[in-house]
């Protein structure tokens, strides 16, 4: 199963950058759902080894392997997976929603972050209101996806 | 599947969303600190290199240690900046057009900021790219 999720990360890591976003770089995020998935099914380690698979297999498709938006990616992804496990360990009873959206401002926040020690200087954190607004967007979108998945994964339909 | 107990929503999700909103907008009403109005900056690594008011027309050939990187274009007539020729890869610095006042264009490969400084509603931020 975690090889099947990583698999749909990068397919979708590769063709999300074709959909239209309000700043011309920055993606909207859905290659995260196989990760989600993964954390919402209760198997936190697993989902580092997808992020790692999507990131490094995907940036290496679209050319971008070990650029700065690579690097970026990769530690905004890394952080959002800790603070979701954190998030996801400390309580049994958690919900799709919040599990995501807290993903996707820990990643929003890292990302902008390391892109403000890259070129040294607070510039890259102007945009992050526009991030954090879009990122809500698709987080819940994402939970929405992931949590339809793990249903239907329980429930034994797959297939 | 360990878990069984799995909800989509619950109404504790929802300080979770309205917290990244709350910090959006702080974030955003942020004042830029900085005396300066109507002035083209342009840092390379934090350090100011350029600096020209925004309302002359000019072009000015961004390097660092000879090593040709962009060129920032200032159009006095419409008071707005941009970035063209730049020798980063994916160029999508390029492709961000014309910044005003209050905004900034971001390169990260080339670790190239220009400010435009001035006193106007912080929302303005057009762009960054890298």
């Amino acid at each position: 199963m975690v090889a099947v999720l990583a698999a749909f990360g990068v397919a979708i890591y590769v063709v999300e950058r074709l959909i239209p976003f309000p700043l011309p770089v920055g993606r909207w995020g859905l290659s995260n759902y196989p990760v989600l998935t993964i954390i919402l099914c209760g198997r936190a380690p697993d989902a580092l080894l997808i992020l790692i698979v999507k990131s490094v297999v995907g940036s290496m498709i679209i050319g971008s392997f070990l650029s700065p938006q690579f690097i970026m990616g990769l530690g905004g992804g890394i952080c959002a997976v800790l603070a979701m496990w954190a998030l996801e360990a400390c309580s049994n009873k958690v919900s799709a929603v919040r599990v995501s959206v807290t993903g996707a401002t820990v990643n929003n926040v890292i990302q902008v972050l390391i892109a403000s020690a890259m070129v040294k200087n607070w510039a890259p954190t102007a945009y992050l209101p526009v991030l954090l607004i879009v990122g809500e967007i698709s987080a819940v979108a994402n939970a929405y996806l992931a949590w339809k998945t793990v249903i239907i994964l329980k429930e034994g339909r797959f297939i | 599947m360990k878990r069984n107990d799995l909800q989509f929503f619950s109404r504790l999700d929802l300080f979770f969303i309205v917290t990244p909103i709350f910090i959006a907008f702080f974030i955003a009403a942020i004042p830029q600190a900085s005396g300066k109005n109507g002035v083209v900056t342009v840092y390379i690594s934090g350090e100011l290199v350029y600096e020209q008011p925004l309302t002359r027309t000019a072009t000015w050939v961004v390097k660092s240690d000879g090593e040709y990187l962009s060129t920032l274009v200032v159009d006095g007539s419409k008071e707005k900046v941009k970035l063209v020729d730049s020798n980063c890869p994916l160029k999508i610095c390029e492709r961000t057009g014309w910044v005003g006042i209050g905004g900034s264009i971001v390169c990260v490969p080339n670790k190239i900021v220009v400010k435009v400084e001035g006193k106007t509603k912080a929302s303005e931020i057009d762009i960054v790219t890298w």
